[in-house]
């Protein structure tokens, strides 16, 4: 089964705020793909620049609406992601609870949905 | 209407009670699909409805269950479309079909244990979880375990078919953990029995029989476990826990329904049997060497049945024990129930101390200012226990709390004048 996990945390945590920890998060996530690779878990992963450089947009009746930033104004917000190979959730859980991110914010797992 | 039929219905209903986790759980192990599984076993009970009233209760009535819901089963999986896919199940089902063929069937394997992990799975709503153990486990119809959390049954309902959704589309397997999950999936096990204890132990809503009877479901949940995993310490320490207290229920309440507290209930009334299995069951723990929180909760209610009234109690013992469980559980409400001990073994100020300590945490946990306004109406302040008992009295959630509170303060008063 493949499993995407979204990696959020709150903006005290943000790494980007504090300029010391990009470099310690860049590692993470290199350590983590690494890992997962070595599994042969490894589909996918991704650290998301910070998010001030995202834009959201809908169209409503034919227009474009934007927004400075990501779709909605929460606490947490999404950090990066990893897609993974994992026999079960069980698997699936073991491997987040490593992932970069976990120990103060928080990891969806999210099964891809398969199409025939 | 047939002459057996209500019989028959009533008969059936209690093989069910008894058998349909069993049944449910060999389904499951054979066709990895929770719904496809409890559809087919239902289409077997109906069958059973039918054709028993002509043909009576066959001779091993959970067998012949089995075989008609595994067929049901492929039955359906052939009506949906794709069946391709499910060849190597339907090949699986066909041969187990052959198997039950034999005459006599051989017995039921018993996959309870994958069924309850399933069902307590960490990811599941910890609501969920108890549901759908007391419905898939326990034998409880929706509407039963809709009474036992007063929710309407549609509610019930939908929350069980989310569940069972989950299940299906998370990739949460119908399978034994590895070595290294255990730890956390069969801890959930015991957390949701013991949530379900507690449901009916505490008693803040709904009728009194589906409390008892939820306590009970619980005890069979419990003992189950010690079946299945004789091995398992906390397990052995759980039923223990739940046996010893589950003793003392007639005690708890007055004639009048008035509540009675430990240190004044009749321990004639505590049903011997129960604390005899229980202590029993402490010790099967405790020979496993391997310690834990719910084996110390045990070890706590044994010191109380075993002593012959409230002041022979062997408090210091249970002082350590709590002193013990803190290393477990260092939360506010252990210190709380350590510093109640440390009263009773005579250090009345240090408690009273103790539970100073504890006040901004506790500020809103009614059990805090019920104990604390107890101490200090021991220790003379009177005024004290006053406020105390009045901040209680509007925390309590219950009226038989409120009443019982306010009945202390009425006592206190008058003794005083």
């Amino acid at each position: 089964m493949e499993f995407m996990f979204l990696i959020r945390s709150g903006r005290d945590t943000d790494p980007y705020r504090l300029a010391s920890t990009v470099d310690e998060l860049g590692d993470a996530y290199r350590k983590a793909a690494a890992e997962t690779s070595e599994a042969g878990t490894y589909l996918e992963g991704n650290a998301l620049k910070h998010i001030g450089s995202a834009t959201s947009l809908r169209v409503r009746r034919g227009r474009r609406e934007y927004v400075d930033g990501p779709a909605a104004d929460t606490d947490e917000q999404l950090r990066g992601y990893f897609v993974l190979e994992c026999p079960d959730l069980d698997a699936a859980l073991s491997w987040a609870a490593r992932l970069p991110g976990v120990q103060h914010g928080s990891v969806e797992i999210r099964p891809i949905r398969a199409y025939d | 209407m047939h002459a057996g039929g209500p019989d028959l219905a009533l008969r059936l209903a209690e093989l069910l009670r008894h058998d349909r986790g069993r049944l449910l759980s060999a389904l499951i192990s054979g066709l990895r699909d929770f719904e496809l599984a409890e559809e087919a076993l239902a289409e077997a009970v109906e069958a059973a409805l039918r054709n028993w009233q002509h043909t009576g209760l066959p001779d091993r009535p959970d067998a012949w269950l089995l075989r008609v819901a595994r067929r049901k089963a492929m039955d359906q999986i052939r009506r949906r479309g794709r069946w391709k896919d499910r060849i190597p199940d339907l090949a699986r089902l066909a041969q187990a079909d052959q198997d039950d063929a034999a005459e006599p069937p051989p017995p039921i394997p018993d996959e309870r244990m994958r069924l309850i992990l399933t069902c307590c799975h960490p990811s599941l709503d910890p609501k969920s979880r108890v549901a759908l153990t007391l419905r898939t486990i326990g034998g409880l119809t929706t509407a039963e375990v809709a009474r036992a959390f007063v929710d309407q049954e549609a509610a019930m309902a939908q929350r069980l078919v989310r569940a069972k959704a989950k299940i299906r589309d998370a990739g949460i397997r119908f399978t034994i953990p590895e070595a290294s999950d255990w730890e956390h999936r069969f801890s959930s096990v015991l957390n949701v029995v013991y949530l379900i204890f507690n449901e009916g132990y505490t008693a803040s809503s709904g009728e009194a029989q589906i409390r008892t009877d939820l306590c009970e479901e619980a005890i069979f949940l419990a003992r189950l476990l010690t079946e299945l995993r004789p091995a398992e310490a906390e397990s052995w320490g759980l039923l223990s826990l739940l046996l010893t207290t589950h003793a003392r229920r007639r005690a708890r309440a007055d004639q009048a329904g008035q509540i009675v507290p430990i240190a004044t209930q009749d321990r004639g009334s505590w049903d011997g049997d129960l604390i005899d299995e229980g202590l029993k069951a402490l010790d099967r723990a405790l020979v496993l060497l391997r310690p834990g929180p719910l084996q110390i909760k045990a070890a706590i209610s044994a010191l109380h049945v075993q002593a012959r009234d409230h002041t022979s109690t062997d408090w210091r013992q249970m002082l350590l024990l709590y002193s013990t469980l803190l290393a477990y559980e260092p939360t506010d409400v252990v210190r709380l129930n350590r510093a109640v001990v440390l009263a009773e073994t005579g250090a009345l100020s240090e408690a009273l101390a103790e539970t100073e300590r504890l006040g901004a945490a506790l500020c809103d946990y009614q059990p805090y200012h019920a104990a604390r306004a107890d101490l200090l109406r021991r220790a003379g302040d009177l005024e004290g226990a006053d406020s105390a008992y009045r901040r209680a009295i509007e925390l309590s959630g219950t009226e038989d709390q409120r009443q019982f509170l306010e009945e202390r303060l009425r006592a206190m008063m008058s003794e005083s004048r």
